[in-house]
């Protein structure tokens, strides 16, 4: 009895004490980066490019943890659950951040995370085979107005590519049908094969397509023209403003002490302003577009409400 | 030739080879390992291919590919838990051997099927990669939902003579994988309400649940009569070598099954596990004694692993003349390709010419050094028949239980395996086969998306499916097996009424 008691004591006091020590000492053991998608997705592969400077930065290992599923719900409920200690971070992307939790009831908001910092905007591009009779977006407007319900776009269902589909097809007053996609790579697929006659998709997937002349990109949903396809005009200067960029960032749940907070935005800052990581990440995935922590926050906002009439019921 | 040879000299270092045995060793033993998957393997792998020559890097995630890919029937054969999914045939006859003391005969099999279906696949990527990808392009939703059909009704081939337990199997499979999420319109659906439902059941715990768990409880009913260990077979031993008799069964099976899976790996989305399957199936359906399988057919080995092997090269097909990976794996070996500066595609051929030609040479050399390192490793696999099973099986436990672990970080998933690993146990109990459900499950999303979106671009006309030729072909296919295993259902039961009604009169 008496030595449980003692045990429990003994216990208590070291709970204590790396209780205390937890926000001086920060980080002291290995961190766990959650990815909400598959191993060898293009959000894995940016993690994991990540997770190594990240690490060497922070001085402790950062371990990249794939829990897929739900629409990257499931990933993103386990960063909330976790201890709000600083040692379980999220690698989010639009989809598990906005738009799932939009769409379908899975308990979170975008604002119940804090923001650590923006990787990645992808810019999305509206492709078409080579040998499709529309050189400008208007060409295929054109085209789609004269016979509604004719032309078939594909896309993988409410996500970016989908939705800035939806509404160029609302700004315009058009009647395309969408093909539900499984993902960029089926997408690109069907495209090149003919069962689609339009392919709204982030840069990446079509990238060796555009540069290997078996596709040709009609308009950039950006602001600006995207810097490795500056022959791309944007919907904008065609006279459509309409915009979607999704994007790839860190962030941690709300409740983690500022010091803590700190300490990672300072780490990824560091990190993401590095030539060599830069580098390493435009050969493997895409070019960076860093923001620190407050921008982020305020792209959280702006997509959630962009999104949200599209997708609340 | 002259092609390939201008590739001699990107993989002649050692550093290559270093890195493919390396590969080869590594994918093996995660290939082996159930729950413990390829992907990972390749993606964890990835950033260290950095550090290499680009064609070093590649080879690495090559030898992984390629070993994981024939890992998977080390442990289906020896311990009736296949490593993989793609694996999951080779158990059917591949244990069966084992229990007859036949393990190495099954493992030697295994292993000169898929190093053969390699090289097939090999030669196809090299000699005819851009017009398969033009064949590959020809396979849309409609061509999808009649291939899928066409592998169903082998499931009927892979139950006769329990015909109804056979089906119910494959049912059930079929209305497991459509938990989750809707893959057309994103909704959930039959989660009721559960966040973790969200992601659908877990194909790998599935497989791990349906044979491991189910094996170590069919294991632990059986009285313990052996706890020491004892030897292992010998690999020279007259059982345990393949005879004259077994090389003319499997020959033609294997040639045939290579052929089918080169054509399903260039084609994106379908994979090993379809091909090892739809092989298997077909074999026995074609065999002229369908009756030896199942119960330790060495062509059934030669069937399933020729299947899973030889999508392993012909699945660049899209990525190296498209730029599209096909697959998860293809995917993370894009993300390689780009690392240094190598963009894959149709202009890749002409501007790196001697590179891609170090490729090709590299993908030949892998399949060399599998044969090599499976022949020598079957010394060190096939050690595990000496092992007892209360040694055994919690020791496959403990691995199945991390391996689920570690894929997904998920304890719901490691329910999930046991509570499938009940319902194995009770489907091995009360004579239901697995092989369905598994079947089932796999193309259960292949035949709905196909088909869903096969409506769509037929604006609700469903004779797309009949008008576009290949897809007619495939459902063509189907009818055919349909009648041939019906065929043989009503000429076996009047064999066995035949034979019950003589029997009052003797």
């Amino acid at each position: 009895m008496k030595l449980t008691v003692k045990l429990a004591g003994v216990i208590g006091a070291l709970a204590m004490a790396t209780g205390l020590a937890a926000a001086d000492d920060y980080p002291e053991k290995p961190i766990s980066m959650i990815v909400t998608w598959n191993a060898g997705g293009s959000t894995d592969v940016l993690a994991r490019l990540l997770a190594e400077p990240l690490s060497k930065e922070l001085g402790v290992p950062i371990a990249v943890t794939n829990m897929p599923g739900g629409g990257g719900s499931l990933g993103t409920q386990a960063a909330l659950d976790a201890p709000k200690d600083g040692y379980t971070i999220l690698a989010t992307t639009s989809g598990n951040h906005i738009l799932t939790p939009l769409k379908n009831d899975v308990g979170y908001r975008y604002d119940d995370f804090e923001p650590i910092g923006q990787l990645v905007a992808a810019s999305l591009i509206l492709a078409v085979r080579e040998d499709s009779p529309w050189q400008t977006l208007d060409d295929f407007i054109e085209a789609a107005k004269a016979e509604p319900g004719k032309y078939l776009f594909g896309a993988v269902p409410d996500v970016a590519p989908h939705l800035t589909m939806r509404a160029l097809a609302d700004a315009a007053g058009l009647d395309v049908v969408h093909l539900p996609q499984q993902g960029g790579a089926p997408g690109a697929t069907a495209l090149l094969a003919g069962d689609i006659d339009l392919l709204p998709a982030n840069a990446a997937t079509v990238a060796s397509s555009l540069k290997g002349g078996k596709m040709r990109g009609l308009a950039v949903f950006s602001a600006d023209r995207d810097p490795a396809f500056p022959d791309i005009p944007t919907a904008k200067e065609q006279g459509y403003e309409v915009y979607g960029s999704p994007f790839v960032g860190l962030a941690v749940a709300k409740g983690v002490p500022d010091d803590v907070l700190e300490t990672l935005k300072a780490a990824f800052d560091a990190v993401a302003n590095d030539p060599a990581f830069q580098e390493r990440a435009v050969k493997t995935v895409s070019a960076l577009t860093y923001l620190p922590a407050d921008e982020f926050g305020k792209i959280w906002e702006r997509d959630w409400k962009t999104y949200a009439p599209m997708l609340q019921k | 030739m002259d092609f390939l040879l201008q590739g001699l000299p990107e993989i002649a270092s050692i550093q290559v080879f270093l890195m493919l045995s390396l590969g080869l060793v590594v994918g093996i033993l995660i290939g082996s390992v159930p729950g413990l998957n390829v992907p990972l393997a390749v993606a964890i792998a990835l950033p260290i291919t950095f550090n290499v020559e680009p064609i070093a890097g590649l080879a690495m995630l090559v030898g992984i590919y390629k070993g994981g890919t024939y890992g998977g029937s080390l442990t289906a054969v020896l311990i009736n838990v296949p490593g993989t999914p793609a694996a999951a045939a080779t158990a059917i006859d591949g244990n069966e051997l084992t229990r007859q003391g036949k393990a190495g005969k099954a493992l030697k099999m295994s292993l000169y099927a898929s190093v053969f279906a390699e090289f097939v696949s090999d030669i196809a990527l090299i000699a005819f990669a851009v017009p398969m990808a033009g064949f590959a392009l020809r396979i849309g939703p409609p061509e999808s939902f009649s291939l899928g059909i066409f592998a169903l009704t082998l499931v009927g081939v892979l139950s006769q003579g329990n015909m109804v337990k056979g089906l119910i199997a494959g049912a059930m499979g079929l209305f497991l994988a459509t938990f989750g999420v809707d893959p057309l319109s994103g909704e959930f659906r039959l989660t009721f309400g559960s966040r973790q439902l969200a992601g659908g059941w877990s194909f790998i715990a599935l497989v791990i649940g349906v044979f491991a768990i189910a094996e170590a409880l069919g294991v632990m009913e059986s009285r313990v009569t052996r706890t020491r260990s004892k030897a292992a077979p010998r690999l020279d031993d007259p059982d345990n070598c393949l005879t004259r008799d077994d090389w003319r069964r499997s020959l033609p099976v294997i040639g045939r099954s290579s052929l089918i899976g080169v054509f399903i790996g260039a084609i994106p989305g379908l994979g090993s596990a379809v091909s090892a399957y739809l092989n298997y199936g077909l074999s026995r359906s074609l065999s002229r004694e369908p009756e030896r399988f199942g119960k330790g057919a060495i062509e059934g080995v030669a069937a399933a692993e020729a299947g899973n092997n030889a999508v392993t090269s012909s699945t660049f097909v899209p990525l190296l003349t498209l730029g599209i990976p096909g697959d998860v794996i293809t995917a993370i070996m894009l993300g390689a390709f780009i690392a240094h500066g190598l963009v894959p595609g149709p202009a890749l051929f002409e501007q790196q010419g001697a590179f891609v030609a170090g490729f090709f040479l590299m993908i030949l050399a892998a399949s060399v050094l599998h044969l090599v390192i499976g022949r020598l490793g079957m010394y060190a696999f096939i050690q595990t028949t000496r092992v007892s099973n209360p040694v055994l099986f919690p020791a496959v436990l403990v691995l199945g239980v991390t391996g689920i672990f570690v894929s997904t970080s998920s304890y719901f998933d490691i329910y999930v395996m046991i509570g499938f690993g009940v319902l194995g146990y009770l489907m091995n109990r009360l004579g239901f086969p697995i092989a369905p459900l598994l079947i089932g499950f796999i193309l259960s999303p292949l035949i709905e998306i196909g088909l869903r979106q096969a409506a769509i671009m037929g604006r609700g006309d469903m004779t797309i499916l009949l008008t576009r030729p290949i897809s007619a072909l495939f459902l063509a296919f189907a009818l055919l097996t349909v009648l041939v295993v019906g065929w043989r259902e009503y000429a076996g039961r009047r064999k066995r009424t035949q034979i019950q009604d003589e029997e009052p009169l003797t």
